[in-house]
């Protein structure tokens, strides 16, 4: 009996030797990770910040790939095409590619897809975004405090829940440091055009803004700005470089903490299908690059609201807040739920703007 | 002193014309290969990769003729126009209201439970809406002699306008969170797959069209008249044929095969209404015809082409990561260089010396 036993785990020995590196997961250094942006690389912004992800995949020896500018009706042949090639994880990175991701990933069960500010998950599909509407909320001050003329215009990208959180927050924070002031807001329903985003920019700033913030992908306001002696405010990656002296700060994301974590589960073997919505106290999310002209004053307010939200002393959307037409949105004392904020449909009071009637 | 000048051919063969864009292409690829080089990318492999990956994959090839597919019936829509020395800028936007008019249907009838009839009334739809929408430029053009570059130009932003309105308003897919796309439609409303390959039939119709348009032009008296308008109008006036009956006709026909475009592309890859649809397919069907000549036969392979040089950007991005833009300026170069290539056809370079 006694030596059968031995003869066992010998066995279970020898298998575990040599399927060792499955059970156990692989290496990161051997995973295929690939990438689908809706813009250039170049934008400066959204793309450009993923790009710095997958740069900091690179460098830690993931084999990454990726393509540019993939229009979102187009997207389900280029998913396709990576899954193909077996790419163990595919980050699809705009919320237009949500059904092509979902159609692909039904085609290939073995490949992890990971489809950035969605909605729809399955087995083999996560969803991944960051809260840069904390990161928003942060830049509402610093914009409610150097507006001059009270009006700040916001460029909106697409009229979807996440663009209306972002400018819900960032109109949040311009108000609760400076209440007169208004937020008007222009759609140009794009998210990397910027020609129409440059053009948007200006008509905000013959209409008397004097700050210009942006839920687009280039950084075409903020150069527009410039032109003008106006402020401008960044979106997703520090724009600073693009307009040195009208930049007063940029709400960013640094994916590059959230791939590493997702490259490692998916290593692992331990990777399970989530919704993950990580925020300022993870890092992936932040206020950086203030220009000169904002004062230590205000850079020392911002930062003690954003230890206040890392500490959950604040959260952006507490009450008490009103709707655009006024009536009330949150008590006193309450505030929204994650899932509240998530598919939010109604601008906040301050907004200027509409939305579409559906 | 040497001379250097163009001396026009006294005649143009169709094998010269070959010759030439193939010298053309491979004149591209040479010096495309040059900026590809400057980056740090050996030529040579990502041409071979480009082709290896297209034409030794089984999925390369369903790619590439998936690509294809609407390529083939907004060329062969803006060729048969231009038989007629027609230019139909609009294909885009009648792409855009087939795929809103076959749209319309699915919405309203994809409930029911006649699912048999419910593609028919789709394709139905979109080529009468397609047809309809170049109605009001042929009009224009056949009574006022109103420019139809622009006029057919200009409707295309009011199809994408219209689009938007029913993306924005009342087609929204209630579950979309607010994004402009309409739900997705029954499975019956989906274009049936081609046996054993992941390929639409669309393909196959766009061939068909192809040589339906081919024979007409070539074999009806119909077509005679088509050739004859188009080579001399005057003299079409002393032949009894009614001009403007003919221009508006084509006119339509070249509307409602784009508009067939538009439906195929929604019911064979959308299967959803979305902004975009299109990808400038209605554009790029313009290149289509320029490169073909207008001739249909000439449109099938250069719908190819296009499509190649589509799919082979992609693939070099894929595997060199090579920039989009690098990408961009390939087809430019090869666009460029294909007609550009055409005075060669016309014209003989001749070098002479004199004292």
């Amino acid at each position: 009996m006694k030596v059968f036993r031995l003869h066992l785990l010998l066995i279970v020995a020898v298998i575990l030797a040599f399927t060792g590196t499955t059970v156990f997961g692989k290496d990161i250094k051997d995973l295929k990770a690939a990438f689908i942006y809706v813009g250039p690389i170049g934008d400066g912004g959204w793309t450009y910040s993923h790009d710095l992800g997958r740069k900091h995949l690179e460098k830690l020896g993931v084999t990454t790939s990726y393509i540019e500018s993939v229009p979102e009706t187009d997207s389900i042949r280029v998913i396709r095409n990576f899954a193909r090639q077996n790419y163990d994880i595919i980050f699809t990175t705009s919320f237009g590619y949500i059904d092509s991701t979902l159609t692909v990933a039904s085609e290939f069960p073995e490949a992890v897809f990971m489809h950035c500010s969605g909605f729809k998950t399955a087995e083999n599909v996560g969803t991944y975004f960051g809260r840069i509407y904390q990161a928003k909320f942060l830049t509402g001050i610093v914009a409610g405090y150097m507006t001059k003329s009270n009006i700040i215009g916001v460029i909106g990208s697409h009229p979807i829940p996440e663009i209306i959180r972002h400018i819900n927050a960032f109109t949040l924070g311009v108000r609760s440091v400076n209440p007169d002031a208004k937020v008007k807001v222009i759609w140009v329903n794009a998210w990397f055009d910027p020609s129409k985003e440059g053009a948007a920019a200006d008509s905000l700033m013959d209409d008397g803004a004097d700050i210009v913030s942006i839920t687009t992908d280039s950084a075409a306001a903020l150069k527009a700005a410039e032109k003008r002696g106006k402020y401008a405010i960044g979106n997703d990656s520090d724009m600073t470089l693009y307009a040195p002296s009208a930049h007063l700060a940029s709400a960013v994301l640094n994916w590059g903490v959230y791939y590493e974590y997702i490259a490692k589960q998916v290593a692992a073997g331990t990777w399970k299908t989530s919704k993950d919505w990580w925020g300022i106290e993870s890092g992936i999310t932040d206020i950086v690059g203030f220009g000169d002209m904002v004062t230590a004053d205000i850079r020392e307010k911002v930062n003690k609201k954003k230890e206040e939200i890392i500490a959950e002393k604040y959260f952006v959307f507490q009450g008490p807040f009103n709707k655009q037409d006024g009536s009330p949105a949150v008590k006193e004392g309450e505030k929204l739920t994650d899932d509240q904020i998530w598919s939010i449909d109604y601008f906040v009071e301050g907004v200027v703007g509409s939305l579409p009637k559906s | 002193m040497i001379h250097i000048f163009f001396e026009k051919r006294l005649y143009s063969s169709g094998f010269i014309r070959i010759a030439i864009t193939i010298c053309a292409i491979i004149f591209a690829l040479l010096a495309g290969g040059v900026f590809l080089y400057t980056i740090g990318v050996n030529p040579f492999s990502a041409y071979s990769n480009v082709c290896s990956q297209i034409f030794t994959n089984k999925w390369g090839i369903e790619d590439l003729l998936l690509k294809m597919s609407p390529l083939m019936l907004t060329g062969i829509s803006v060729a048969l126009a231009a038989k007629m020395r027609l230019w139909n800028i609009g294909a885009d936007g009648q792409f855009y209201m087939g795929a809103c008019a076959a749209t319309w249907v699915a919405l309203t009838f994809g409930g029911s439970g006649n699912s048999l009839m419910l593609l028919p009334l789709m394709f139905l739809a979109g080529v009468t809406a397609g047809a309809l929408w170049i109605f009001i430029p042929a009009f224009f053009k056949a009574h006022f002699n109103v420019n139809d570059i622009i006029t057919t130009l200009l409707m295309n932003y009011i199809a994408i306008s219209l689009v938007d309105y029913f993306l924005f308003g009342s087609w929204r897919d209630p579950n979309s969170l607010n994004f402009p796309i309409t739900a997705l439609f029954p499975p019956a409303a989906a274009l049936p797959m081609i046996k054993n390959i992941n390929l639409h039939i669309g393909f196959l119709i766009g061939i068909f069209i192809i040589l339906l348009i081919y024979f007409f032009l070539e074999k009806s008296r119909f077509g005679i008249y088509v050739n004859i308008v188009g080579n001399n109008p005057n003299a079409a006036q002393y032949s009894g044929v009614n001009k403007k009956r003919l221009i508006i006709l084509i006119m339509m026909i070249s509307g409602a095969i784009a508009g067939l475009a538009g439906v195929i592309e929604l019911t064979g890859v959308h299967h959803r209404l979305q902004q975009n649809i299109s990808l400038g397919y209605g554009y790029t069907g313009i290149i289509v015809t320029w490169l073909s000549r207008a001739h249909p036969l000439g449109v099938i392979f250069n719908a190819f082409f296009m499509a190649f040089i589509f799919v082979g950007g992609e693939i070099m991005q894929m595997s060199a990561g090579i920039p989009v833009a690098m990408i961009y300026l390939f087809q430019g170069i090869i666009l460029f260089s294909v007609l550009g290539s055409d005075v060669f056809a016309e014209y003989k370079l001749k070098i002479k010396k004199t004292a």
